[in-house]
């Protein structure tokens, strides 16, 4: 808890202020996305900037939802981002309880999994797709879950290292010594201790998968599209069809917004928990 | 050792046929003639047509749909960013993936497609009897622009009379102009009418009137931002200085030519219209001018041709009523008019090439190309010239095929997009304020090496500049 | 008992060590072989050895120092930002209780960065922007944010900020939220000011977390590619033009393998002093206190 001394009146409107005031510059254009969504073509560049003051209408998310691929790829991004993070967070929380367990040359193989991180995907693009095309796995649901691991599971694996430092070791102990496998253990103790840090993670990996545009662009043609890359395709050669383009973005932040607000409690608790220890 | 490695890793990716075999192939002699004489029944084949999403993209897969209802086969129709395609053809040829059967490509990307091998000589094809649609009219394209779009002779294939694709998207640089802004400025003709400017010199003197006259709008706009939109502005404008047509950046040794005096003059030119242009033109690309001039706060702009439509889309354009078009202004050579737009070409991995073929004639045909028009796709086909109704909705048709007549070109070898890269960064620094001459003849050293690096031989025609 | 432990610990990493080192050292490997040559995607054309020339070619280029300084700049002014801002306002949020705004803040962190790039180029735009709109309208006069060379660069990075702060603004909350109150309550009896209390209290305790938060901002950053492919393209001339953008450019474009790959080892190579520099101030963070 922040201790703090009795701020007058003053100081703490300034700073209500202050927020008020950041957040604007940080919301605004958001909404200018989300009420330009239900604007005619007309509306949308008008200057002052109409964000009540208009005709509202739901043809954008009527013809996003019709006449254009956009539900199947909001189903295959679904899918993308859930396998991933479930993937990252089996393989990541694994490996972050092996490194912050054992001590098997941690500190290198730790910063071996940041270098991964630091590896621009553009440099492995070609190459990969070369193997995954002689696999068979370009354009099919598997392949972009398993090349998001690249960026998330260093992630998952220095947050998850965190957390596990902060498990005390006295309670892993007194389990192994009541006769307990180390399966056991880490399911049963290890686990339950560090779920708000799995949430916290699963759902950072799950934005970073849901948005990702590069790899998605190279490893898919038209069966396992996602949803940034058919947003992007509302941006033609001639003209951006701003109405499809803010409706169907509009809707994309959707799930993630869901997810952060279902765990916002997790969240702030997880990251808390991770991120600062003594 | 890692050679070999690397070497065994690629060669172990299957080819095209481990996948293709599941597929029962019929004869195209026992498929039966569904329609038109030649177009043949193709149940259970599925044709993929790889395109961008653009004016044309309606009509044309409303066509396919048709093709599909006609013929039985199954076309997918993908639809990406344009920016994205040139990439994902290469790679997913490289991985032989025979992804695609029909491709669509800029045609300043031909080098690439054709030297890697990318597409199938059409020539073949439109001579046989089985497949071919007999009223396809190829002659009926205008000459110059199936040159451009077709024909490919940089580089390492020299066969003049191969054909490697067809028009898909007709596009000339053109001008467009507010008639109302023009009047009430004075800048009429001896008919008292709106008069566009014919030469940059007389644009320059226009945009001066414009300014002062109305100091809230933009007198002029052109697409200024590096790389495609840069050199596409300047083409124009060099060759009406003087600049060799139809290619002023080269020779046929890709030997840099764009350094001369023309070069200079052209860059100046554009120089002294900056301050008339928005002071973030260098962002501009075709979509910013496009809203720009939509919105009705320019008084003369440049575009291709394929974002006309929208001007004259009163949903999408306050200019709707206004709105009119001319050739891009020229020099002392004349005005020659820039040429850009998109081929269609039948990919050499393709899985079902000859039910692609009959697709590929089904949309570029002569006997679709009105309806194609008149749904805002832009057809290099004198009848689609010549038809009264077309000219009535796009009233800029006849502008280009006059335009074709004395077309100007990028390049299309396979340096060509670094080369353009290279030229519009330097052009954007000259427009910043460095010096024109200097800079100009940096850049055609750095053009030198590159053509060099990619295998072609520059030396041929002269030493480094 | 430590033998067991050691193979259970490698069992543990095992999956993840192998599935990363299937899908960076293959690619790696490939990268510095291709490198060494003329190599166009497709195979059709002829791949030619041609040693380190490219590496020399490339340091050859002043392109390739702009991109290098145009990355540098951008990283490291858009992190910098990233991080006082994100710290400032995650301070006010937790003295002022206003705990209900975080979510509202976390939005610009799930918008599609493709989309951000599309919203931000419209919002900077001179003539039709809303931005010199207001600011013309409260009497300001309109910025010219993204014709020059300099201004393009600052209003990349702005728009950096404005996509990422949120990122750290809650990391840092979460670690103002769980500092102990000891420290504070043994500060308040020395009588130290709010501004010593922040600077000697509050300050170290969120290093640690501080530089968690910058190692992967950092990382992040040094990558970024969608909002620089949507607002500016790399220009005006080659002035945003960032590394991760050239390669794609190169690569994707050019069609020039070989010469993206030495572009690309060479970028890692400054990633890695990069990044073992901030390890080294991480450790000097960690271990100094």
């Amino acid at each position: 808890m922040l201790k703090r001394k009795r701020a007058g009146g003053l100081v703490r409107l300034s700073q209500q202020v202050v927020l008020l005031l950041g957040l604007s510059f940080f919301i605004f254009p958001v909404f200018w996305l989300i009420s330009s969504s239900f604007k005619h073509d007309v509306d949308i560049f008008s200057l002052p900037v109409k964000l009540l003051a208009f005709q509202p209408t739901l043809a954008n998310f009527a013809r996003v939802l019709e006449t254009t691929t956009i539900p199947r790829l909001a189903l295959n991004s679904l899918f993308t981002a859930g396998a991933n993070v479930v993937l990252s967070l089996l393989i990541g929380t694994l490996a972050a309880y092996g490194i912050s367990r054992r001590h098997i040359r941690g500190q290198s193989l730790l910063l071996w999994f940041l270098g991964v991180r630091m590896f621009p995907p553009i440099v492995a693009a070609v190459p990969l797709f070369m193997v995954a095309a002689a696999l068979r796995l370009v354009d099919t649901g598997l392949i972009l879950p398993i090349v998001h691991l690249l960026m998330n599971v260093p992630f998952t694996i220095w947050m998850m290292k965190s957390f596990i430092d902060d498990v005390p070791l006295e309670v892993e102990e007194s389990a192994l010594m009541d006769g307990c496998s180390h399966w056991t253990v880490l399911r049963r103790v290890v686990l339950p201790l560090i779920r708000p840090g799995l949430v916290a993670t699963g759902v950072f990996c799950f934005i970073f998968s849901w948005n990702e545009f590069l790899l998605a662009t190279v490893f898919t043609q038209r069966v396992a599209t996602t949803l940034p890359i058919g947003i992007s395709s509302f941006v033609t050669k001639e003209q951006i069809l701003w109405g499809p383009l803010t409706a169907s973005a509009t809707l994309a932040t959707l799930p993630p917004m869901a997810l952060a607000w279902i765990f916002n409690r997790y969240l702030v608790r997880g990251l808390t928990f991770g991120a600062v220890k003594p | 050792m890692l050679r070999k490695l690397v070497g065994l890793l690629i060669l172990l990716a299957p080819g095209p046929g481990f996948a293709a075999g599941q597929q029962e192939k019929i004869a195209v002699a026992d498929r039966p003639i569904v329609y038109g004489g030649w177009l043949r029944s193709w149940s259970g084949v599925e044709i993929v047509l790889s395109t961008h999403l653009g004016s044309n993209s309606d009509a044309y897969k409303q066509m396919c749909l048709d093709f599909e209802r006609i013929t039985g086969a199954r076309v997918t129709v993908l639809e990406e960013s344009w920016t994205d395609l040139l990439g994902k053809h290469l790679s997913s040829f490289a991985a032989r993936n025979g992804a695609y059967d029909l491709v669509t490509f800029f045609y300043g990307w031909f080098g690439h497609y054709v030297e890697g091998g990318l597409l199938q000589n059409l020539k073949q094809w439109f001579a046989g009897q089985q497949l071919a649609d007999p009223h396809y009219a190829m002659e009926d394209f205008i000459p110059a622009v199936l040159e451009v779009y077709g024909r490919y002779k940089a580089g390492f294939y020299k066969d003049p009379d191969a054909l490697w694709a067809v028009p898909y998207k007709f596009d000339v640089y053109t001008a467009q102009y507010r008639a109302d802004l023009f009047e009430s400025a004075g800048i009429i003709g001896p008919d008292g009418r709106a008069r566009p400017p014919a030469t940059w010199k007389e644009l320059l003197a226009d945009a001066r009137i414009l300014a002062d006259r109305f100091p809230d709008l933009t007198p002029v706009v052109m697409p200024l931002a590096v790389d495609d939109p840069m050199v596409s502005t300047y083409l124009p404008v060099i060759c009406s200085y003087g600049g060799a047509k139809p290619n002023p950046w080269y020779d046929a040794h890709l030997y840099p030519r764009f350094q001369k005096e023309p070069g200079v003059l052209a860059i100046r030119m554009l120089k002294q219209l900056m301050p008339f242009m928005p002071p973030d033109v260098l962002n501009y690309d075709y979509d910013r001018v496009n809203i720009l001039m939509a919105q009705g706060k320019a008084a003369y702009a440049l575009n291709w041709n394929a974002h006309l439509p929208v001007l004259l889309d009163p949903s999408k354009s306050k200019i709707a009523g206004t709105v009119r078009f001319d050739h891009t202004p020229g020099g002392v050579e004349g005005r020659p008019q820039g040429l850009g737009g998109w081929s269609i070409g039948l990919s050499s991995d393709s899985r079902n090439p000859e039910a692609a073929f009959q697709l590929l004639q089904f949309l570029t045909g002569r006997k679709r190309a009105v309806e194609l028009a008149l749904k805002g796709g832009s057809v290099a086909r004198f009848s689609v010239v010549n038809d009264q109704e077309v000219v009535k909705r796009y009233p800029y048709y006849p502008l280009l095929v006059e335009g074709a007549k004395d077309a100007v070109a990028r390049g299309s070898d396979r340096s060509w997009t670094e080369i353009q890269r290279i030229i519009g960064v330097e052009l954007n620094k000259i427009l910043l304020g460095a010096d024109e001459r200097q800079v100009l003849l940096e850049t055609a050293r750095k053009v030198f090496d590159a053509a060099q690096e990619a295998g072609y031989d520059p030396a041929k025609s002269g030493p480094r500049p | 008992m430590p033998r067991t432990r050691k193979t259970v610990g490698y069992a543990l990493i095992a999956p993840a060590f192998v599935s990363l080192f299937l899908m960076t050292i293959y690619p790696l490997a490939y990268v510095v072989f291709v490198s060494l040559h003329h190599w166009a995607i497709v195979p059709l054309i002829p791949r030619v050895f041609v040693g380190f020339q490219q590496y020399i070619s490339l340091f050859r280029d002043s392109g390739f120092y702009q991109s290098v300084s145009a990355t540098l700049v951008y990283t490291c002014a858009a992190v910098a930002a990233e991080m006082l801002l994100g710290f400032l306002l995650a301070w006010l949020i937790a003295k002022t209780r206003m705990l209900w705004i975080r979510l509202l803040y976390l939005l610009p962190a799930v918008t599609t960065p493709v989309v951000v790039g599309l919203i931000w180029r419209f919002f900077l735009a001179y003539n039709l922007g809303p931005i010199n709109y207001f600011l013309s309208s409260v009497g300001l006069g309109r910025v010219n944010w993204l014709g020059g060379s300099t201004a393009a660069l600052m209003s990349i990075i702005l728009v950096d900020i404005w996509q990422w702060t949120p990122f750290t603004l809650l990391i840092f909350l979460s670690g103002l939220e769980s500092l102990d109150a000891d420290p504070y309550e043994a500060a308040v009896v020395d009588g130290a000011s709010g501004w010593q209390i922040l600077r000697y209290v509050t300050l170290p305790l969120l290093l640690p977390v501080a530089t968690v938060i910058l190692l992967f901002r950092l990382l992040d950053a040094f990558k970024t590619f969608d909002i620089i492919y949507m607002v500016t393209g790399g220009g005006p001339a080659n002035s945003t033009e960032v590394l991760s953008y050239k390669i794609w450019h190169t690569a994707f474009f050019q069609n020039r393998i070989g010469y993206a790959a030495a572009l690309s080892i060479v970028t890692v190579v400054i990633a890695a002093l990069l990044l073992r520099s901030l390890i080294q101030v991480m450790r000097n963070a960690i271990h100094g206190r």
